[in-house]
């Protein structure tokens, strides 16, 4: 991990040369561009038509599901709504979770860890113990007991409640990151110049522990994306969003599954190559991060 | 040698007499949830309900086709005493599935265990009695509190239990410091019921198995023309059945076409008619219910507080393209709150809003509705074409703020949720501004009914009593209360006081006429636009069972139940 | 010696936070909106009447003694009764225990096993095509979405070919028939249990084989690979009885690790397949509102994974002295 911590500019682009080689990474980058494209597009079908609509637009002369069309190029589902807007809408609905997601977790877990790594002793003690308890158990599964208590949960709400269940992975690292930054000369050395706790974590550890930080986000992009997935799949999603897991319950439980591949087979795609190029990438930057795994993987 | 063959002749008949003698053919009926228990008194979810009222048939069955109700654990209809308040019921000589006969004692023990718990679901067929009393064997009287009619259609379409199988449970509870939970909670394995049925088997998830009641019987001669003068009630012909449990419609009706099953006992989504349709040996029934969905609007708000202002939405609805679109055809609009179908008490009389009027006409009327209501626009819509009409302005002068329609998710109901969005289209072309909401069911009906808290939500009741006094429940203004029926929260002091008269009321004939007045004031003041009646659509395999009798509410009931035939062979 | 006090110390951990996920979650059970015995209400009620409701179930009491209540039975072993059900918690739990584990394990020793295996043979030719191959259908797998995957199985090995029933654990004519033998009931169990195991299998071998090809790849560095090499051992002896059980170590502890993965693997399996197990069960109660239910089901399943860490943190102290004296 030592390579990838130096102090002044530089790392970056010497990481990207390094990534550029890795021909997952490649893979991953164009996957996830092309998905990043869908989600822009997403806004422009309503604009055409209202009938265009992911959620609301119905088809004036269509009111069940019906196979590909030059109308509907990927056809339409059970009340006559077009298919591939939802699944544009998808995209965007999966970046938005996926990152916002990804993100909170880990500023929150960043500044446990700092703190934790920073502090010890009972603040540390606390953070880890805490982490470990979260850290354990199936997340899909708390957030579903919670929905049962709340009775439904909006989009935001799963973000948040992902977040929250997300960090610890990330804080370990980051304490551990933190751990060995503490006692550095560079530190030091700032402490002998009199500066504050805050300002040695925020300006000196801080930039040192975010090239991991964002390593991991890509892993947290991806069971952020998921889990919504998965709950959106079982019932539980926001039904005002339309996500990729909320297109694939509507074609079970409207008993489509059968009959409608073109309705089946999409969302599911997506959903499987969104994390697939988020995993792919991540692998990648790892290598970066990680002389020691280059060498290993084919890339 | 000899002697082998004589101990033969004796064991042999003895062997095979104690076979219990079950019989060859087995009906399989799909269920698309597990029934969650076999006790009776917490049994109220739909699918639990399904197989115990094949083993608690009410003491008065309602007849498929005239809806008439017919004594089936009573010998003959109830006399009433009107001086005393109090009507009569002989039980017939009937055996429980254990072979004990039926007694007073029985519904004696019944009236006074719900009476006493106040069992919920049960308890309110059973409020208007003050109690019950056993003349004889098989006479009991019950005593009303008042003197009304609807404890024909509460009181008499209740179950009986059996005293012996339930005393004992009783009599633990009562120390109890949570009897009614004991009670609800109390583990039933076999239940002894009085219907044709007993529960034989069951697997957790799976399959649940019945066996003909061995005590069970049919006065044939009685009720061998009833119903349909067509078919026959027979003697159950000795069937078993299995029910299978699936855990979703696709792989149900995929069991029914490979003939896995022979009868889904649910509505058929829309996609799947036309496929089983064209099996052979599959036959789809179409059936009425007894349903209304509705659009409720919450009277205490502005601008749903202005009657021109829901005569206005009433007359943008087009209910005949809803029930073409979105129900395909399969059901009725509704223009009053209670059905057409419905005969002894629907009513025709009443205003109807836009009906057989163009898109062009409904706009235009509403907005003549608005506009003698006081409201305004900002930007006034135009009277050719380019419908704009923006920002509605209150008689006040102050904007309607956003509204909102709350709706089940689509997943759940795919009609209201689509049926939201629609109405949301044609208000907004008249500038009100409004939004269909889809919500978590358990969260809407909170909200609605809890918390009162909404502008306009699309709900529906799928199950309505005969009886048109849920019309007093519905919008009595003495029901807005906590948990009261009454979420609109609509108060008229003449719709009070007719539908007091309506549950006194004894004389059928004038009853009719003050519940038809109740309509006609429902439909000029408009708390709830009654939108569509949807019908069941049930699909059977009827190359391997026949004798299916439709009635409301679709196929799967008591009547088919005791009139199918396996359909090779005589 | 130092062992059991290592045990002793995390146990006690074990407990600490079983308590805490125990109290947070009644907490935040009772201090939700809305009412869970509007089930059992009429509308008809009077208020007075919903305040016997009310009593019965125990929800009118204050917060504390709820909790103490709670607590209390708890330690006996009452996890109360399902709203849903009207069951003692316990015994529908009991019922449906026993399907996940069967599903759950085989699918998880299987699929660890095969990606051990695979993973020697990708470590071995590394860089071959075979190794590419394994390699790239292990990251496809991983990262197909799981119902998705169930779904699709069901389409085309259920429905179009017609290999496979389509959903849950029995055929009901096959275990009501007093004649057929217990053999041929297994084997209908069977049946229907492949493709739940087979979706969670794809999805699930891949990281273990990627898993075991990585470290399948640092063992074969080592020294004592090397030695055994000039030894003149045979290739074959060396991988799999120096290489591989070095190598599948971190595969096996990865199984408890990814314990809460496969968890939510597990219980969208059970629901697309509607196999009747603790999963489903969860996702049910949950859509019932039956909090009891989803509870229990709920703290079941995070004391196993709680345990189950506890049992690859031992392991791993077992293994490497250096984390025992942490």
């Amino acid at each position: 991990m030592n390579n990838a911590i130096k102090e002044g500019k530089g790392p970056i682009s010497e990481a990207w040369k390094l990534f550029k080689e890795s021909n997952l990474g490649k893979t991953g980058l164009v996957i996830l561009l092309f998905f990043a494209l869908m989600a822009i597009l997403s806004f422009i079908p309503p604009l055409i038509d209202p009938m265009y609509h992911p959620l609301k637009g119905v088809d004036p002369s269509i009111s069940v599901s019906t196979p590909p069309s030059l109308r509907h190029w990927l056809g339409t589902d059970f009340m006559g709504r077009d298919i591939l807007s939802q699944l544009l809408a998808g995209a965007r609905v999966a970046f938005v979770v996926g990152i916002s997601s990804a993100l909170m977790s880990i500023i929150l877990g960043t500044l446990l860890g700092m703190i934790a790594g920073y502090w010890g002793r009972i603040v540390d003690t606390l953070i880890m113990r805490a982490a470990d308890i979260i850290m354990v158990l199936p997340t899909l599964l708390v957030i579903l007991v919670l929905a049962a208590l709340f009775k439904g949960l909006s989009i935001w709400s799963i973000v948040i409640i992902i977040a929250i269940f997300r960090w610890p992975g990330v804080s370990r690292v980051i304490r551990a990151q933190t751990l060995s930054l503490k006692n550095r000369p560079f530190v030091d050395a700032a402490r002998a110049v009199g500066a504050g706790h805050m300002r040695i974590l925020f300006r000196h550890i801080m930039p040192n522990v975010v090239p991991l930080a964002f390593l991991y986000m890509t892993f947290r992009v991806t069971s952020a994306i998921v889990i919504e997935a998965a709950l959106a799949f079982l019932g539980f999603g926001d039904p005002t969003t339309v996500s990729w897991g909320m297109m694939l319950q509507w074609v079970w439980k409207t008993g489509h599954m059968f009959k409608a591949p073109y309705w089946l087979l999409p969302p599911g795609i997506c959903i499987s190559l969104i994390t697939l190029s988020f995993y792919l990438i991540g692998r990648a930057m790892e290598q970066v991060l990680d002389p020691r795994l280059r060498r290993d993987w084919e890339g | 040698m000899k002697r082998f063959w004589i101990l033969m002749c004796f064991f042999v008949p003895w062997a095979v007499s104690t076979i219990p003698c079950y019989p060859a053919e087995t009906i399989k009926i799909g269920l698309l949830q597990e029934p969650k228990t076999f006790n009776i008194w917490m049994a109220t979810d739909t699918w639990s309900s399904k197989i115990l009222g094949l083993l608690y048939p009410n003491m008065f069955l309602r007849d498929p086709e005239t809806l008439k109700l017919v004594p089936w654990l009573a010998e003959d209809m109830p006399k009433l005493d009107v001086s005393e308040k109090s009507f009569t019921i002989r039980l017939k000589k009937l055996k429980w599935s254990d072979g004990t006969p039926l007694t007073s004692e029985d519904l004696v023990f019944t009236g006074n265990t719900i009476l006493k718990y106040k069992i919920p679901h049960f308890y309110n067929r059973w409020d208007l009695v003050e109690r019950v009393e056993a003349l004889d064997e098989r006479t009991v009287k019950f005593y009303l509190k008042e003197l009304t009619p609807l404890y024909e259609s509460r009181t008499l379409l209740s179950p009986i239990v059996q005293k012996k199988e339930w005393e004992n449970v009783v009599k633990s509870i009562e120390t109890s410091p949570e009897p009614l939970k004991q009670l609800l909670n109390f583990k039933v394995k076999s239940p002894v019921g009085i219907g044709p049925f007993v529960v034989s088997e069951v697997k957790e998830g799976s399959y649940i198995f019945l066996r003909p009641n061995p005590h069970f019987e049919l006065d044939v001669k009685k009720h061998g023309n009833a119903p349909h003068g067509k078919e026959r009630v027979r003697i159950p012909h000795h069937y078993n059945i299995i029910f299978k449990v699936f855990g979703t419609t696709d792989t149900a009706i995929l069991e029914l076409k490979k003939g896995g099953i022979d009868y889904l006992w649910w509505n058929l989504p829309e996609g799947y008619i036309a496929d089983l349709e064209k099996v052979n040996g599959i036959k789809i029934f179409t059936s009425e219910k007894n349903a209304l969905y509705f659009l409720g609007f919450n009277c205490k708000r502005e601008p749903m507080s202005d009657p021109f202002f829901r005569k206005a939405v009433a007359t943008l609805i087009d209910k005949e393209f809803l029930v073409r679109r979105l129900l395909q055809g399969k059901g009725v609009e509704m223009d009053s709150v209670i059905s057409p179908g419905n005969k002894e008490w629907y009513c025709e009389e009443g205003k109807s809003y836009g009906k057989g009027l163009s898109r062009e006409e409904r706009r235009k009327a509403a907005t003549t509705l608005l506009k003698e209501g006081g409201f305004s626009w900002k930007v006034y819509p135009s009277e050719q074409g380019n419908w704009k009409a923006k920002n509605l302005l209150m008689p006040s002068g102050e904007e309607v703020s956003a509204l909102s329609i709350l709706v089940p998710p689509a997943d759940y109901d795919p009609v209201r949720a689509m049926a939201g969005t629609m109405i949301q289209e044609w208000l907004q072309e008249v500038g009100i501004p409004v939004t269909a909401r889809p919500m978590p069911f358990n969260a809407l009906v909170e909200q609605v009914k809890s918390r009162r808290d909404y502008d306009m939500v699309i709900m529906g009741y799928s199950n309505l009593s005969l009886d048109p006094d849920y019309l007093r429940r519905f919008f009595a203004s003495e029901h807005t209360s906590y948990k009261g029926d009454n979420i609109t929260g609509y108060a008229s002091q003449r719709f009070d006081q007719l539908a007091d008269a309506s549950s006194k009321c004894m004389d059928v004939e004038q009853r009719k006429k003050i519940v038809c007045e109740l309509q006609s004031i429902l439909r000029e003041d408009l708390p709830v636009i009654p939108l569509y009646n949807p019908y069941i659509v049930e699909a059977v395999r009827i190359d391997r069972f026949k004798g299916w009798i439709p009635g409301l509410g679709g196929v799967g009931n008591l009547w088919t139940f005791l009139n199918l035939t396996p359909a090779k062979g005589k | 010696m130092r062992i059991w006090r290592f045990l002793l110390r995390r146990l006690f951990q074990v407990g600490i936070s079983f308590f805490i996920i125990l109290s947070l979650l009644f907490f935040l059970l009772r201090l939700s909106p809305g009412d869970p015995y509007s089930k059992y209400i009429d509308s008809d009620m009077t208020t007075q009447e919903v305040e016997i409701i009310k009593s019965q179930m125990g929800l009118d009491r204050p917060l504390w003694a709820q909790y103490l209540i709670y607590l209390k039975n708890f330690i006996k072993g009452d996890m109360g009764i399902s709203f849903y059900y009207g069951k003692p918690v316990g015994e529908v739990i009991r019922g449906k225990v026993f399907n996940t584990i069967l599903l759950f394990t085989t699918s998880v020793i299987f699929s660890a096993l095969v990606g051990i295996f695979l993973g020697k043979i990708a470590a071995w030719k590394r860089g071959s095509l075979l190794d590419s191959f394994l390699t790239f259908s292990s990251l496809v797998t991983h990262t197909l979405f799981l119902p998705w995957l169930g779904l699709l199985l069901i389409w085309l090995l259920g429905y179009k070919l017609e290999l496979f029933p389509l959903s849950s654990m029995y055929t009901p004519e096959i275990w009501l028939d007093p004649e057929i033998s217990f053999l041929r009931k297994l084997l209908d169990v069977l049946h229907h249990m492949f493709l739940p195991f087979l979706t969670l299998f794809l999805l699930h071998f891949g990281s273990y084989l990627l898993l075991m090809r990585n470290s399948m790849i640092g063992v074969l560095k080592e020294d004592y690979i090397l030695t055994a090499k000039a030894k003149g051992l045979e290739d074959k002896d060396i991988i799999n009885k120096h290489a591989v059980p070095n190598a599948s170590l971190p595969v096996i502890t990865s199984v408890g690790l990814s314990l809460a993965f496969s968890i939510n693997g597990g219980a969208l399996t059970e629901t697309v397949f509607s196999w009747p197990g603790l999963g489903r069960e969860l996702v049910v109660a949950v859509s019932q509102n039956d909090y009891p239910l989803a509870q229990a089901a709920f703290l079941l399943i995070a004391i196993v994974v709680l345990l189950a860490n506890l049992l690859v943190d031992l392991l791993y102290a077992y293994l490497d002295p250096r984390i025992r004296y942490e």
